[in-house]
């Protein structure tokens, strides 16, 4: 495991950011999807990834169950495996719909759990470096690296505004649904407003103070190489990727 | 005589037609090697000619109006982007949270070299250097997120620095530390000044720390330079300042009532300075009693009794109180016990990252203790809902912005007491209350996000106040301020205290804490080093540098002194009647 979590950035972009993604469109076996999820699941808890950081993607079940009653609303034909009354209504969930809210929800695991690996296990540096390997322009490069440095910066000042409306007297959690809008949305959302617009202007002449944009030919400092073990892991898991779509194909 | 690395011309600038003029007739030179401190009153255009100095203005500011030249190294700013100037000047911003992007220190120090395309042999010379010099090394491989106030400033000024510009602007970039972390980061400067002949322009408030070290300074007031002059020579212009409330440093001050007769320009600004100078006049031997001092003894402070001693009733108690936040090795509040009386002015003390800022939201029920119990007028607070624990204790956070989102003052103010549903006319009369006692009754209609610093202060102070808390808990309310409105604010906390509230002041001015405190708590790794009267607490010694706390120059220089007699003071006029009747006046000259 730890081959992979060491993996040269580049390598980890392209085995878990793109073939990770369109491994799930390749199969089309329910089985199949769980092979690739447990393979994945062993990956994460092999890697000794903390929970602080798989609790970050909880928001994204919110995704998947959204997508599977979406999925579930629409009639994909097959026999009727359930009705649910809805006053006047009925609604009738058929095997076919279950079949591709199944699908569906597998897949979004997948490039959920993919992205964990990915985004866990690579430094922000290492992952602007395999961004730029992959030739990908500087900018964007820094402007994601600057996104992932930033992003907690923007939730420690959130949690700032909440307080100091909470040593207001102000409760978020009581009162008419009209009161709670005001104070979680108003009452925070206006100053995270102002003080992101005077940190960004901060931040953008922070930039221009460190030469962004200079004329000269930007040097790369940190640039690791590829190693042969780097090579191995990868088609460690392209050989891995590769089985699942021939047992999708021949067994399941 | 040396070509002057930065000529300014009859600068002009305003942001665009119809705005107030920021900047005028603004003519200077600074010679290469100078340390050139420039102060002025918030709002004077500091700040702005900083940005003119680095090419930000014009090249930033779309529609502005400019006139008039600047030259930096000999390049007109206005034909030279700010992204060509970095190699002649390096900025430093006043945040220490947005100025650094990268994700490591070392990332950081070699982002500017790698736009300005050195080889990548000479960035890994460079960065092996400023690392050495700031003694970044446990740092290097770090996230600059994971580094306190001061840390952060040093990997700013490292990464300025790594450019091996001929000149290092500093835009207040001591405004966050801690005394011990500005005293690191003068140094720091210092070092760099005499390694490589560096020019240091550094705007800052505090007066205290940077006036000793200027060779000139440059004082703006209203958009223009008021005076270009040596600090000693400026210190003697009491129109000068006057004119912008500002005073001289109190070492100067009490060595000027002392010695009237001497030429105030030719007086040390520096506690070590002074200390030397004193020695060297000394009456041999020492009047007994000079000044009415039998003994040395510190004083300073209001002086109600220490934690534990008083009558008065008890407004909040900690006992046992430990906090650890989620994930952290060690609790940020570690078994403290404090208990604060009504009328107390307790002042708490520490360096960044001592548990201070935890404490206090604990106090104000925003954390809720890990263990121990909070309680404030006798009632635990997890006894009590948010708007109650709210209408007992008033926090005034450091930064207004993070409370602000009405679109008048008024509304701001009025907020919390509409939560209380209190009837309209009550509202306004509390309202219209603490905004005269506030001294922001003109600005109730005005947008609160749109008035100066020190108004926003004084609007978040007046949201508390109106809800008439048993105790007020302000976080650093004079970070960041010049001296005259730190000095106002200092002035209106008094006034509160006098009032007969209850004041939790969270701060790192020493000498608002000698000067008006009752107690000051000193704070180092989440526990409690020492709670006594401020003159206590100064006199401990190494024991307060430990716990990162630095004396103001007038309590440093009567510490100096003291085996000599010397009374450890925060007045002036105290020190001065010793230091008259124990020395010889220097003759005239040049001390």
């Amino acid at each position: 495991m730890r081959a992979v979590s060491d993996m040269h950035p580049a390598l980890k972009i392209i085995a878990f950011g793109l073939l990770f993604s369109v491994l799930p469109f390749t199969i089309s076996g329910l089985w199949t999807h769980a092979v690739v999820l447990a393979i994945l699941v062993a990956m994460i808890l092999g890697m000794r990834i903390p929970y602080s950081q798989i609790r970050m993607t909880y928001p994204a079940l919110a995704v998947v169950v959204l997508t599977v009653v979406s999925y579930l609303a629409v009639d994909a034909g097959g026999p009727t495996v359930a009705a649910i009354p809805l006053g006047p209504w009925t609604w009738e969930i058929r095997q076919g719909s279950v079949y591709y809210a199944t699908r569906m929800a597998s897949r979004t695991v997948i490039w959920v759990a993919a992205y964990l690996i990915l985004l866990a296990t690579t430094p922000n540096r290492a992952f602007v470096a395999g961004l730029m390997a992959l030739r990908v322009p500087r900018s964007a490069a820094i402007a994601f690296a600057m996104t992932i440095k930033f992003w907690g910066q923007v939730v420690q000042d959130t949690q700032m505004i909440v307080e100091a409306q909470r040593a207001r007297g102000v409760d978020f959690h009581r009162g008419s649904p009209w009161r709670l809008f005001y104070v979680r949305f108003i009452a925070t959302l206006l100053p995270i407003f102002f003080v992101m617009f005077k940190r960004f202007r901060t931040m953008s002449y922070a930039l221009t103070l460190r030469g962004l944009g200079a004329p000269a030919v930007p040097t790369q400092f940190y640039k690791p190489a590829v190693r042969a073990r780097d090579w191995l892991a990868f088609g460690g898991i392209v050989a891995l990727q590769a089985a699942c779509v021939i047992l999708d194909r021949t067994v399941f | 005589m040396a070509e002057p690395v930065v000529k300014v011309e009859n600068f002009y600038f305003r942001y665009r037609a119809g705005e107030p003029i920021r900047l005028s007739d603004i003519c200077f030179e600074v010679k290469p090697g100078q340390f050139v401190a420039i102060i002025g009153p918030s709002g004077c255009g500091k700040s702005t000619l900083s940005m003119a100095l680095n090419g930000i203005i014009p090249h930033e500011m779309e529609q502005c109006e400019i006139a008039g030249t600047v030259l930096v190294a000999g390049k007109n700013t206005r034909q030279h982007r700010p992204q060509e100037l970095v190699v002649h000047v390096g900025t430093v911003l006043q945040d220490p949270e947005w100025q650094l992007t990268r994700p490591t220190v070392e990332d950081e120090i070699a982002f500017a070299l790698e736009n300005l395309g050195v080889p990548r042999g000479e960035i890994a010379r460079r960065i092996d250097a400023v690392v050495d010099l700031f003694g970044l090394g446990e740092f290097r491989e770090r996230s600059p997120n994971e580094l306190s106030g001061g840390q952060k400033q040093r990997v700013a000024i490292a990464a300025a620095f790594a450019m091996e510009p001929d000149i290092l602007l500093l835009d207040e970039p001591m405004s966050e530390l801690d005394p011990a972390g500005k005293h690191l980061l003068m140094d720091a400067v210092l070092t760099l000044r005499a390694r490589r002949n560096t020019t240091i322009l550094f705007i800052d408030h505090n007066l205290e720390l940077v006036l000793p070290h200027a060779d000139q300074v440059l004082l703006l007031q209203g958009g223009r330079l008021l005076r270009d002059a040596p600090p000693g020579v400026l210190f003697a212009d009491r129109q000068a300042l006057e004119a912008v409330g500002f005073e001289p440093p109190q070492v100067t001050q009490a060595l000027a009532a002392a010695w009237p007769e001497v030429p105030r320009e030719t007086l040390p600004l520096s506690a070590e300075a002074a200390a030397r100078l004193i020695r060297d006049r000394l009456k041999v031997p020492v009047p007994a009693g000079a000044g009415g001092e039998a003994a040395p003894r510190p004083d300073g402070g209001g002086g109600t009794a220490p934690d534990g001693e008083g009558d008065a009733p008890v407004v909040a108690r900690l006992e046992d109180v430990v906090f650890r936040y989620p994930g952290a090795a060690r609790p940020a509040v570690d078994g403290v016990d404090l208990t604060i009386h009504r009328g107390e002015l307790v002042c708490l003390i520490g360096a960044n990252g001592a548990g201070k800022s935890t404490l206090a939201r604990l106090v104000a029920g925003l954390l809720r203790p890990t263990r121990g119990v909070v309680s404030v007028g006798g009632t635990p607070l997890t006894a009590l809902g948010q708007a109650e624990i709210a209408r007992r204790v008033g926090y005034v956070f450091q930064n207004p912005d993070f409370q602000f989102f009405n679109t008048t003052v008024f509304n701001e103010i009025a907020f919390a007491l509409r939560l209380q549903k209190l009837p309209e006319d009550q509202i306004r009369q509390r309202v219209e209350e603490v905004a005269e006692g506030l001294g922001i009754a003109p600005y109730l209609q005005e947008h609160p996000h749109f008035l100066s610093r020190g108004e926003r202060r004084r609007v978040a102070i007046a949201t508390v106040l109106a809800m008439r808390p048993d105790l007020i808990v302000l976080d650093e309310p004079t970070t960041g301020l010049d001296q005259a409105t730190a000095r106002r604010m200092m002035d209106l906390v008094l006034s509160l205290k006098a009032q007969g509230r209850t004041i939790l002041l969270l701060t790192h001015e020493m000498q608002w804490v000698a000067a008006a405190g009752d107690r000051a708590v000193v704070m180092a790794g989440g526990r409690v080093l020492a709670d006594g009267r401020p003159a206590e607490i100064f006199a401990m010694g190494d024991q307060l540098h430990q716990a990162g706390i630095v004396l103001p120059p007038l309590l440093e220089l009567g510490r100096m002194l003291a085996p000599l007699g010397a009374p450890v003071t925060a007045d002036p006029q105290r020190l001065a009647r010793w230091i008259a009747a124990a020395t010889e006046a220097p003759g005239g000259g040049a001390p």
